[in-house]
């Protein structure tokens, strides 16, 4: 008898586009995740579609009526009812990354719908510190929306940090714009000690090595850059800093390999056949979240418990428990500074967390 | 194919052999004394009941070192290939170890189940086993492996004899923890990313039901009568008990949270459990029956692999970091001696001696 054989191919796997009026009703034909803008064209619409193609297969692994269904972006005036169809239907959330005014506005409806909503957003407009701080925005929707990106100005924050460890000698100068954040201002003077100067104060600077400027907190409007700590590099002559080359925060970054970075990586690459970024990753980390948590909730409960309950945690392949409870329901979670052959991880939320 | 590859290892096997005479030569001296001392100091494993030796593979510098535990020296350095991870000891003495081609793009020639011969420290057959075979189980026959291909989300089949894969099965996303349980009936395949474990019939060679446990499982162990198992989830930071008859999660042990529990062992007794501990540099002591931690041993850096010997007096861990092996009083919960290994020790296996010992 020939044994041979290859079981490769599982029974309903394959991901269907469905337009929303043929999402399946929970209780009958299982329960749905919704994803929008599932689609070749953008690194978060890979990502998604590693992150739909993986949920799947546990899912049918699991026996589970788990489905996913894929939704084109909608238009401001369509996201209330598109939740609404949504929460008629039975779905269980959804992952989004949509621009700033939509994406909001989709927030908004499925909070109001009682459904959970993933950001997938690598950046998403949320404050660093909390109502507690006072110096920022609050994030657009409360609760039943988690993040899977963390703030822009964290990056800012990592490079800094980053920085300031791979090279302790530098002396820096530090350039305040008006109206920037006083607890941006403070977290960078915390970080550089002693090493900072200050350009806004009267007198001599003396010779610096590098610069970081923090600009103005944005309090309305879609492009938030919340006070981001513009890292540069100060030349040695006269003339305006110039940006730091060859250094990037990112959420993730292709050449990764510990913690199973590796084998993400490789599924990544051999499925697109190009490297996994950061906004591929937070767009498969939101659906991985998303599945996990309603795999594991019991029939009848709300799968919020799952994303943020006591016992919620997640793999990122980060090599830490990895858990929404960062400002604005961010994913806590390392950041990485890659640049001059190395990568170097520094933790967000870091010492502000406690702010 | 596998003369290619012996042929590829004849320095292997030189250097293999110089280890062995030069450890055969102090073997005489040493063995009265290490004998003596043994019966002095308490921890010391002499007893001839657990005359054995341990097989720890080193991933990083792609060899397999033979530890004599009473001696507490490395009697044998073997070069077996590229990254060798999981290593078991088959029924039939030979050693087993699994070679994952950690650069690659797709299925590599560096990717292996390679068998030693312990008598002679050759490899005498390197079979394939599918993409990236980190861990495997071995049938109670010893005619079937079971391997975890992490990359391409299968367990392969595979006849030891002829190195056949005789069905790949499609398991959870990222396995690793690869476990048959003591009647030879169930094999169990943890899945890291998906964080599920797919359960293998062995009659039909068919996964036959998965079922969830906690964040990122890595290893897995069934009690010795086969009616439990453990699995330890790495970023969760817990253990699943596992109805092995159901196949079912029937409770949880809650390990420190950043503990990294990875390889797990049962005593033979199927009271204890022992976890190794690689966020905690320790191995964690678990009562089974009450669900519990009982006391966290400290250890080398970052164990991972562990084993027991075969009276489950001595625990022996693979310590990742600091390049060396633990052994562990298993009476007095504390380590008791290092043995300095290879670089990157990733997993290690138990071996009787018999006649070649």
């Amino acid at each position: 008898m020939d044994r041979r054989r290859f079981l490769g191919t599982l029974g309903g796997a394959g991901i269907a586009c469905l337009a929303p009026s043929a999402l399946l009703a929970r209780g009958a034909d299982g329960v749905v995740i919704a994803v929008v803008d599932a689609d070749q064209g953008s690194a978060y619409g890979r990502g998604a579609i590693l992150g739909i193609e993986e949920g799947e297969r546990a899912a049918a692994l699991l026996r589970s009526p788990l489905r996913f269904a894929r939704y084109q972006s909608p238009g401001v005036a369509d996201t209330a009812a598109l939740a609404r169809r949504l929460a008629g239907e039975g779905a269980a959330g959804i992952v989004s990354a949509l621009p700033g005014r939509i994406q909001r506005s989709l927030e908004g409806a499925a909070v109001s719908e009682g459904l959970v909503l993933l950001d997938a957003r690598p950046a998403p407009p949320v404050g660093m510190y909390g109502a507690d701080r006072g110096q920022e925005r609050e994030p657009p929707a409360a609760g039943g929306v988690f993040r899977t990106g963390v703030p822009s100005a964290a990056y800012g924050l990592a490079l800094l940090e980053a920085l300031v460890s791979a090279h302790p000698a530098w002396r820096w100068e530090v350039v305040v714009e008006e109206g920037a954040p006083e607890a941006r201002v403070r977290d960078v003077r915390q970080r550089l000690g002693e090493a900072a100067g200050d350009a806004n104060a009267a007198g001599p600077q003396g010779q610096v090595d590098a610069r970081v400027r923090i600009g103005r907190g944005t309090r309305a409007g879609d492009q938030d850059d919340g006070g981001i700590p513009t890292v540069l590099i100060d030349p040695a002559t006269p003339g305006p800093p110039q940006p730091v080359e060859g250094f990037r925060a990112t959420l993730w970054d292709a050449a990764l390999f510990r913690y199973g970075a590796e084998q993400l990586n490789e599924r990544y690459r051999r499925r697109f056949g190009e490297g996994m970024d950061g906004a591929a990753w937070s767009a498969w980390m939101a659906v991985k979240a998303l599945t996990e948590a309603t795999l594991r909730t019991p029939p009848g409960a709300g799968v919020e418990a799952g994303l943020a309950g006591p016992r919620a945690a997640f793999d990122g392949h980060k090599g830490a428990p990895l858990t929404f409870d960062g400002p604005g329901g961010t994913l806590a979670q390392p950041l990485y500074v890659v640049g001059q052959g190395e990568t170097r991880e520094v933790e967000w939320p870091g010492t502000e967390r406690d702010g | 194919m596998t003369d290619r590859w012996q042929a590829s290892l004849g320095g292997a096997r030189t250097r293999a052999r110089r280890a062995a005479r030069g450890a055969r030569a102090g073997a005489a001296v040493t063995a009265m004394a290490a004998l003596a001392l043994g019966l002095l100091l308490s921890g010391t494993p002499a007893s001839a009941q657990t005359a054995h030796h341990l097989y720890v593979s080193n991933e990083h510098d792609g060899t397999v070192s033979v530890v004599d535990p009473v001696d507490r020296v490395v009697v044998r350095t073997i070069d077996v290939g590229h990254g060798p991870r999981g290593i078991h000891v088959a029924p039939d003495g030979r050693v087993l170890v699994a070679l994952s081609d950690t650069m690659r793009r797709s299925e590599s020639d560096r990717d292996r189940i390679v068998v030693i011969d312990p008598a002679s420290g050759d490899i005498v057959a390197a079979h394939r086993a599918g993409t990236d075979p980190e861990q495997f189980g071995i049938s109670r026959d010893g005619v079937t492996i079971y391997a975890a291909n992490e990359d391409a989300g299968t367990a392969s089949v595979m006849d030891l004899e002829s190195g056949e894969v005789t069905a790949r099965l499609m398991v959870g996303i990222e396995p690793e923890g690869v476990a048959v349980s003591p009647d030879g009936r169930w094999v169990y395949v943890a899945a890291e990313t998906s964080s599920t474990v797919s359960v293998i019939d062995t009659r039909s060679d068919e996964v036959v039901a998965t079922f969830l446990v906690d964040v990122r499982p890595r290893g897995v162990a069934f009690s010795p009568d086969g009616s439990l198992a453990l699995v330890s989830n790495e970023i969760s930071g817990t253990l699943s008990l596992i109805d092995a008859e159901r196949h079912a999660v029937v409770g949880t042990v809650e390990l420190p949270r950043l503990a990294k529990p990875v390889g797990v062992v049962f005593s033979p007794g199927g009271r204890r459990a022992y976890v190794a501990l690689g966020g905690e540099d320790g191995v964690a002591v678990v009562d089974v029956a009450g669900r519990s931690l009982v006391e966290i041993v400290p250890v080398g850096e970052r164990p991972w692999g562990v084993a027991l010997s075969p009276d489950g007096r001595y625990l022996y861990t693979a310590n990742g970091r600091s390049d060396d092996i633990s052994i562990v009083d298993t009476r007095s919960l504390t380590e008791v001696g290092r043995v300095a290994v290879g670089a990157g020790p990733w997993g290690v296996a138990v071996r009787p001696l018999t006649n070649d010992g």
